[in-house]
């Protein structure tokens, strides 16, 4: 397939300085600023966190329907009016997606799991253990305790809240496709694309309050390993308060406090359609 | 020395959509307290004056009442620098120092001395400045426990980064803040103790906390938004073995020209902290008055 330049007009934040006159940050030198960045649809990959939408049916929860049922419906709009229509696009273009499934039992049976695990087994080969610390289990005294924050706040722990989900899985507009990758360790991801030369990364998934950024595969494990990476904004969704929906000034927040420590850009989906489009025209560079 | 310690914990309760509260109790033998980046950023006012280091006085502002006498020991950081300096950029691209260094002596320092006194350990985590180096019991540590981070995993060339942050921090910003972290230290008034606890990432930390089977983490320290939410000794690193606090009053984040006014990105990150990775939260005056409460005392 035709390797396409892509130009993408991405949002970042400058952090410009105080006036310690006034104690305030001078709104001259800071603030949000578009920035062109080109690459190219060979070097650059569509991450997707956790997309598998998670049907809560199960009877007699149903104190916790109002946290859920909110949340469902706007992962819902998200993935069939923005991801969707987004990687229907890149697909044709040849940009590659690599689905972050981190806690997903079914990420083994995808037939490229194993390769791209033993990849992961190489880059690791001749390294050195990461680190020498003990393990969550060594808190094992302690389980009670570290629980009590769920059984307050949703009635059960972790791991029994997850049995009252009756299904994991991704929409059929958006589901895994035999030539696509997955990944549950960060590691795995940074093997394979460096195999392929890719070091831009389309970021979409959730939510961005909490996988988008911490789960393995996420932006803050890619981001220090050199990879440009540029958040969807509206490809993500984040839980809300009631307090904080209007706006969705949780989404926002996370969002700005990444843009504002320099870890990622910020586009919008419709840029990356327009670019793949601009590229596509006759007459438009390649390379 | 254990003394049983009832304060007032927030929570969100997911059913309800809003946050609840409780009485909690923690034993001092089996807590302690965090303090994550409580740097000397912002203090040593007659050093920055003298050195004339960015042309103004930088507490001029009702923000930065408090003042400590010069001459204090000289181990702390050396922060005199030049007017031109390229650390005066970095450092005016914080503007939550003045915050910083208002909440680490109203309200860290009465905790950390009410902490002391009723037997709870005192942790420091200072990861990414070189100060842990000076402190012995750190080397012991580091011995037992390295971790060797993400070097370790297949990296790809970051050339674009470098052009980036020219252009959103400062020309050779890297640069500046290396040199900056190695003037960085703990705040004067936060002086750590022989037996208290230093940390550069989140094994170390929890290396001592099971050791020592420390089941209830007090957190307090900066930033709000990064540093105390996302850091390599960052809360989501904790969220699976101890019982968390975050101390709201003990803490700011780095805010933006556009949520500066209301301290947004504080408050959304305390309730991300507390709906979605498992913390509770709490005030750290209220233990501190607790711990010093006559009928305790």
């Amino acid at each position: 397939m035709q390797e396409l330049t892509l130009k993408l007009p991405v949002r970042y934040y400058r952090r410009g300085g105080v006036d310690w006159r006034t104690g305030r940050l001078d709104a001259k030198s800071a603030g949000e600023f578009v920035k062109e960045i080109t690459l190219t649809t060979k070097n650059t990959a569509i991450t997707i966190m956790h997309g598998a939408v998670r049907e809560f049916g199960r009877p007699g929860r149903s104190g916790l329907e109002n946290y859920f049922s909110d949340w469902r419906s706007r992962q819902s709009e998200v993935i069939e009016q923005h991801i969707a229509p987004l990687f229907q696009k890149a697909r044709k273009a040849g940009i590659r997606i690599l689905y972050n499934m981190a806690g997903y039992e079914r990420i083994h049976a995808h037939p490229n799991y194993t390769m791209i695990n033993n990849l992961a087994i190489r880059a690791l080969a001749d390294k050195p253990d990461t680190v020498q610390g003990p393990p969550d289990a060594a808190f094992g005294y302690c389980a009670d305790k570290a629980k009590d924050l769920w059984r307050d706040s949703v009635g059960c722990s972790a791991s029994e809240l997850s049995g009252y989900f009756t299904a994991t899985q991704y929409p059929e507009s958006i589901s895994p496709r035999p030539e696509d990758w997955v990944a549950e360790e960060t590691v795995q991801s940074a093997a394979v694309f460096r195999e392929h030369g890719i070091g831009n990364l389309l970021m979409t998934g959730f939510d961005a309050c909490g996988c988008l950024m911490t789960t393995a595969g996420g932006l803050l494990h890619m981001a220090p390993l050199g990879y440009r990476c540029v958040i969807v904004e509206d490809c993500v969704e984040a839980a809300e308060a009631p307090w904080t929906r209007e706006g969705k000034r949780v989404k926002a927040c996370m969002l700005k406090t990444m843009q504002l420590f320099g870890m990622c850009g910020i586009i919008h989906s419709n840029a990356i359609l327009k670019a793949l489009e601009d590229a596509g025209k006759p007459g438009e560079r390649t390379i | 020395m254990s003394a049983n310690i009832s304060f007032q914990a927030r929570y969100y309760l997911r059913e309800k959509m809003d946050h609840a509260y409780k009485k909690v109790a923690v034993n001092s033998a089996s807590t302690a307290l965090l303090l994550r980046h409580t740097s000397n950023l912002g203090f040593d006012q007659e050093k920055f004056k003298r050195a004339n280091l960015l042309g103004m006085d930088m507490y001029a502002n009702p923000l930065g009442a408090g003042r400590y006498p010069d001459g204090h020991d000289k181990r702390y950081s050396d922060l005199s620098f030049k007017k031109e300096s390229p650390y005066a950029k970095v450092l005016a691209m914080f503007e939550n120092i003045p915050r910083m260094r208002k909440i680490i002596e109203e309200e860290i320092v009465p905790l950390v001395k009410a902490a002391r006194k009723a037997g709870i350990r005192i942790m420091y985590v200072i990861d990414g400045w070189e100060a842990a180096c000076k402190y012995p019991q750190w080397h012991e540590l580091n011995r037992k426990v390295t971790a060797l981070g993400p070097d370790c995993l297949p990296h790809v060339d970051g050339a674009w980064r470098k052009e980036l942050e020219d252009e959103i921090f400062m020309p050779n910003f890297q640069e500046a803040l290396a040199e900056l972290s190695r003037v960085i230290d703990i705040a004067p008034p936060l002086e750590p103790l022989p037996d208290d606890w230093i940390v550069t990432n989140h094994y170390q930390a929890k290396y001592l906390l099971s050791a020592n089977k420390i089941s209830d983490v007090l957190h307090a320290g900066f930033d709000t938004n990064f540093g105390m939410f996302y850091s390599i000794a960052g809360i989501h690193r904790f969220c699976r073995t101890t019982r968390n606090f975050i101390l709201r009053d003990c803490t700011t984040a780095l805010e933006r020209t556009d949520t500066v006014q209301q301290e947004q990105l504080k408050e959304t990150s305390l309730w991300v902290m507390e709906a979605a990775l498992r913390c509770y939260s709490a005030s750290g005056k209220e233990i501190a008055r607790e711990i010093n409460s006559p009928i305790r005392a």
